[in-house]
């Protein structure tokens, strides 16, 4: 093709001497296409909705039962609906005995693995090592139901007994729960680290502080708020966790404090209560949402509580 | 620590030398005592979940011993006692008769036994032996292929007979896998001891001592449990034959609907709040409503699925408006696992998409605009083609976590005992983490080891899916 | 109408073609922007001449951009922008409420400090903007589109044989070239360049200086600099912008070029011109 000057170009390819008009052009199909993602925006608050309106509507069946107190709901020690007993206490003290073990394991073991990445590996070694905590993250919860049956109960019952840890029990399955939650509290925890601005460290370095020195005394306080953040982010995890307590930690409410008993969580009540043919009308099921609104209301403020701190976090630096 | 700052005097710059004083060095121990420490703690959480693999791997294979359910001998053909001929019942009863009954014969019969008339001889094998039927079978080892079928046809129900010619017509298998099939389908060879994996390597002088003294004769083999037959097979109430095919299938079906649900709502969602929701209220509050919704424990989704889906949607979920036959019960459909696993991972994408969308430079949106594209036009043709990487990390990260979660399904009701393939969507269903809670859960413990072979199938395959959008990720981290 | 407070231009004392007094081609009537409570400029009235080069200049932070962005309504896409005042396109308020602002932009093209193109091949980055505004065009009327543009952005022969190449692939100077490419292909009448060769090798900078002049035949031309000497070479008009104590931007003086650069009024300017501030 012969090399056209622009002139000759421009006669062949005239432009469009009328200029535009400024004014607004009807665009029906962006129109529509805004209104979709709007609405798709919107869904997400349905979902909440949804979810609040289910749980309290059927949570109302069952707090509008004759039988049922809201002082008895909260003291009684008995849960059996079919001897008319409805006190969430042993299905709750089940669930912070397993989640107070989880923590144990959990935030030291992850706050030392947050501190460790951040503030002493090589860039090389945290490479591989966040990635592993990740792929770790994302273990299937029934995974580690699986490993407290068949591993962390054994091993309690061959230390301490077959006759003190029963085959069930709340230890089992609260470590392994702490193995869990352990990624999760030191991504959470590096990542509040991580922000903390060199300046902060290299000032500390420079007055002769050992690193040691420099990590719990320095940056750790600096993170404060971003560590309180991961720790009841861990809280609200342990509380939610299903499959774990239901595999390992009982099967059947049980009122005790000691760890080596079984007893049943409120997560791993719902869930087993489910698992039968269970009619869609009657106590046992509006009972199930009474024990799911309490278990929404407790993580949804843990997960708010904690957002306000990673907030203050990000705003400090 | 505490001095005031005031002029240093010549001796206090004596007094630090390089290497320090006590005080110096007790620091210096501690510090590397508290790295020490703070390792030692990451190893031991990677410790702890190593152990966790290696668990799993115990549980998957092991010597293990064997017995049948059901004498080989009696399913086998054998011929009528009364059609034998003086020889064969004549060895028979040399064989199988003990020798204190046979010193009575000549005392009960009246005649030494060469004298006894045929008649005679087979009473006497009915009465002195303990299984006179089994006498003329012929061992398993012994049959035919054609005879090794009519055994099956005759011993299995209608239904696995079809099954099995299913997996494979049974004429196109070797003499071996029928035997096999036969020991196991109608002998009900089960496993009635197994070893642990390491126990079987690393003991298994040991190991074999102690089947030749417990189990004397007794029938053992190495066996693993994840196998490709453990993998194509229906489920079955025995840990032998039971298999994942119908978990699997389960799995890929809600998994793809949910992806298919969850996808465009949550790109969309995604891309209205990073480019068209600006500092908007409404925003601001779906924006808040996500991340609580990120942080909702996974049996609440349940809670709602079963709520919403399989009883206020009822007569849709199971298909039973459009005329869809026998319907499950209370809408345990693979729709309704679909939709709650929907909303779970909806979040999840939101946000995703958002932090993919949010790396695109602004200076990209601003040549387009410069050159008059609206908002979503720019967004369409040049910010969606850059985040789209990102998008789909996030999708595949969503991947994964459909297909582990398990509580939300326990709730809206999978764990129903499925033996067949899903039929379609409004079709009860079975998942493989589901699969995994039931098997652990029976009392028959030797469930745990079948439990460990499905374990590892969703283990690899999550931590797969994981891998790719972590390598995915870290590659356009670098291109950026 | 707000008080003018600049100096209508008399007729050039340099003669030649440029004797017809210039029409007014954009016009800002008393513009202030705000980013949220931040008032970023305050008050600004100033004419930008058709067929011709005027240049905004000033020391960091006083506002030259968000004047710049104004000129086409690209502040709309900062969160909490707002725009005070009127900014006229041949007369029209592009900022009235019933403005289509990816018009106005189609009009007031514009080029950037830092070369942005799309990650797309050199043809698609400058198709992506005809093609935009006549989806039905042919294809070989869009490659001779294209063609007009890279040789009028003097970029044709280095490209012409890469036309499927990535335009990120480019060195920083084409690259800039090929964003002007990609501004001058959907013909706007006015092309904003923010610091355009701020980024850029004395030899670049070269090209593109030429090529603005080469452009204000047909265009007219807004553009940023920090750079006095390439203001003073190609700008026909100057507008000098300072800092208020309360850090919001205002002009202080406009004229033309060799006024600003030989006589200014202000003191400041006078300082600023001469490298003795900034
Ligand atoms: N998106 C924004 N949000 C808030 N403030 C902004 C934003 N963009 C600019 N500003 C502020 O407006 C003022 C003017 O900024 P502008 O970028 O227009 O300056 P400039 O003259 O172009 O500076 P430079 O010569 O460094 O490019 C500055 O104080 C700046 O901090
Ligand atoms: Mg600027």
């Amino acid at each position: 093709m012969a090399e056209l000057s622009v002139a000759e170009l421009q006669t062949k390819a005239p432009s469009r001497a009328r200029r535009l008009s400024l004014r607004r052009r009807a665009r029906p199909g962006e129109a529509v296409i805004r209104t979709i993602l709007l609405g798709s925006g919107v869904l997400s608050i349905f979902t909440t909705v949804g979810i609040i309106v289910v749980l309290v509507s059927d949570a109302l069946g069952f707090f509008l039962h004759p039988g049922v107190t809201l002082v008895k709901f909260f003291t009684d020690t008995v849960w059996a609906p079919e001897f008319g007993r409805y006190g969430i206490l042993p299905l709750a003290t089940a669930t912070l005995i397993t989640s107070l073990i989880a923590l144990i394991i959990a935030v030291p073991l992850g706050l030392s693995a947050a501190i460790f990445l951040s503030e002493y590996a090589s860039p090389r070694a945290r490479g591989y090592l966040k990635p592993i905590l990740e792929l770790l993250a994302a273990i299937p919860t029934v995974v580690y139901g699986y490993f407290a049956v068949t591993f962390m109960t054994p091993l309690l019952r061959s230390i301490f007994g077959a006759d003190v840890v029963d085959f069930y029990n709340m230890a089992s399955a609260g470590i392994v729960m702490g193995f869990m939650i352990i990624p999760l509290v030191a991504s959470v925890s590096e990542d509040a680290l991580a922000s903390v601005p060199r300046a902060l460290r290299e000032a500390a370095l420079g007055l002769g502080a050992t690193p040691l020195e420099t990590s719990l005394r320095v940056v750790v306080p600096a993170a404060t708020s971003g560590i309180a953040a991961s720790i009841i982010l861990a809280i609200s995890r342990a509380f939610g966790e299903t499959m774990i307590v239901l595999l390992a930690a009982g099967a059947g409410p049980n009122f005790t404090l000691n760890p080596f008993k079984a007893a049943e969580t409120i997560t791993g009540h719902i869930a087993r209560i489910s698992t039968g043919d269970i009619s869609h009308e009657g106590m046992d099921f509006y009972s199930l949402f009474a024990l799911g609104l309490v278990l929404f209301i407790m993580t949804l403020t843990l997960n708010l509580i904690s957002r306000w701190f990673v907030k203050r976090f990000r705003e400090v630096y | 620590m505490a001095r005031s700052i005031t002029e240093p005097t010549p001796q206090d710059f004596s007094a630090v030398e390089l290497r320090g004083d006590a005080s110096v060095r007790r620091r210096q121990v501690i510090a590397r005592t508290g790295r020490g420490v703070l390792f030692f703690s990451l190893v031991l959480g990677l410790v702890a979940l190593l152990t966790l693999f290696l668990n799993v791997f115990d549980k998957l294979g092991g010597y293990a011993v064997y017995a049948f359910k059901i004498d080989p001998l009696t399913i086998t053909p054998s011929r009528p006692l009364e059609e034998l001929s003086r020889e064969e019942l004549l060895a028979l009863i040399e064989k199988h008769v003990p020798e204190d009954a046979k010193a009575l014969i000549p005392e009960e019969y009246g005649a030494p036994l060469e004298e006894l008339s045929n008649e005679d001889l087979v009473n006497i094998l009915y009465n002195d032996t303990p299984s006179p039927e089994t006498l003329t079978a012929k061992p398993l080892e012994a049959l035919t292929r054609e005879e090794l079928i009519e055994v099956l046809q005759r011993n299995v129900t209608g239904t696995r007979f079809e099954q099995l010619q299913a997996e494979r017509p049974l004429e196109q298998r070797t003499r071996e896998e029928l035997i096999e099939l036969v020991e196991v389908e109608v002998l009900q060879r089960s496993v009635v001891w197994q070893w642990t994996l390491f126990e079987s390597i690393f003991n298994r002088d040991a190991i074999l001592a102690e089947i030749a003294s417990r189990y004397p004769g007794s029938d053992y083999e190495f066996k693993w449990w994840l196998t490709p037959r453990f993998i194509a097979s229906d489920q079955t109430t025995r840990p032998e034959t039971t298999g994942l095919r119908p978990a699997l299938l389960g799995s890929l079906l809600v998994v793809i609907l949910s992806i298919l649900f969850a996808v465009p709502i949550g790109v969309a969602a995604g891309i209205y709040l990073e480019e068209f929701a600006g500092k908007s209220r409404l925003g601001a509050i779906i924006q808040t409503n996500i991340y609580n919704l990120a942080g909702v424990p996974s049996i609440i989704y349940g809670m709602l699925g079963l709520a919403v889906f399989a009883r206020a949607l009822r007569d849709f979920t199971t298909g039973a408006a459009f005329g869809v036959p026998n319907p499950p019960p209370n809408g345990r459909t693979i729709i309704t696992a679909s939709l709650t696993m929907a909303l779970l991972i909806l979040p999840l994408i939101i946000v995703n998409t958002q932090e993919a969308i949010r790396a695109v430079p602004q200076a990209l949106r601003d040549a387009a605009l410069a050159v008059g594209a609206t908002k979503w036009e720019t967004v369409w043709h040049h910010v969606l083609p850059v985040a789209a990487p990102g998008i789909l990390t996030g999708t595949i990260l969503a991947t994964a976590r459909a297909l582990g979660e398990t509580a939300p399904l326990i709730v809206v009701g999978a764990a129903a005992y499925v033996t067949m393939d899903p039929q379609g969507i409004f079709s009860s269903y079975t998942v493989l983490p589901i699969q995994i809670y039931t098997w652990t859960k029976l009392p028959e413990q030797i469930f745990t080891r079948v439990a460990s072979a499905a374990v590892v199938v969703l283990l690899v395959t999550v931590l797969a899916i994981n891998l790719t959008a972590i390598i995915l990720r870290n590659r356009l981290r670098k291109q950026i | 109408m707000a008080e003018v407070r600049f100096s209508v231009p008399k007729q050039s004392s340099a003669g030649g073609a440029d004797n017809a007094v210039p029409s007014v081609k954009m016009l800002l009537e008393d513009v202030s922007v705000f980013y949220g409570t931040f008032r970023a400029l305050a008050g600004v009235n100033m004419p930008v001449y058709e067929h011709h080069i005027t240049a905004i200049i000033g020391p960091s932070g006083c506002g030259k951009s968000t004047l710049i962005r104004t000129l086409n309504r690209m502040n709309d896409t900062v969160d909490g922008a707002r725009v005070e005042g009127r900014v006229l396109l041949d007369g029209e308020d592009i900022y009235a409420p019933d403005v289509d602002p990816a018009i106005v932009r189609r009009r007031v093209g514009m080029v950037f400090q830092k070369p942005n193109p799309f990650p797309k091949s050199i043809f698609e980055n400058v198709a992506f903007g005809i093609w935009l505004y006549n989806k039905r065009i042919s294809r070989s009327e869009l490659s001779d589109r294209v063609e007009i543009a890279l040789k009028r952005a003097a970029l044709w022969d280095e490209v012409k044989d890469k036309l499927k190449q990535l335009g990120t692939s480019l060195s920083g100077g084409q690259q800039q070239r090929l964003c002007i490419a990609r501004a001058i292909a959907v013909e706007p009448e006015v092309l904003l360049m923010d610091e355009p060769a701020s980024a850029l090798d004395p030899i670049s900078t070269m090209k593109i200086e030429e090529l603005m002049l080469d452009l204000k035949r047909d265009y007219t031309i807004v553009i940023v600099t920090h750079n006095m000497q390439q203001a003073a070479r190609v700008s026909d008009y100057t507008a000098m912008m300072m800092m208020r104590p309360d850090r919001a931007g205002e002009l202080i003086e406009f004229d033309r070029t060799e006024i600003i650069f030989t006589n200014p009024k202000d003191k400041r300017t006078a300082d600023y011109v001469s490298g003795r501030f900034g």
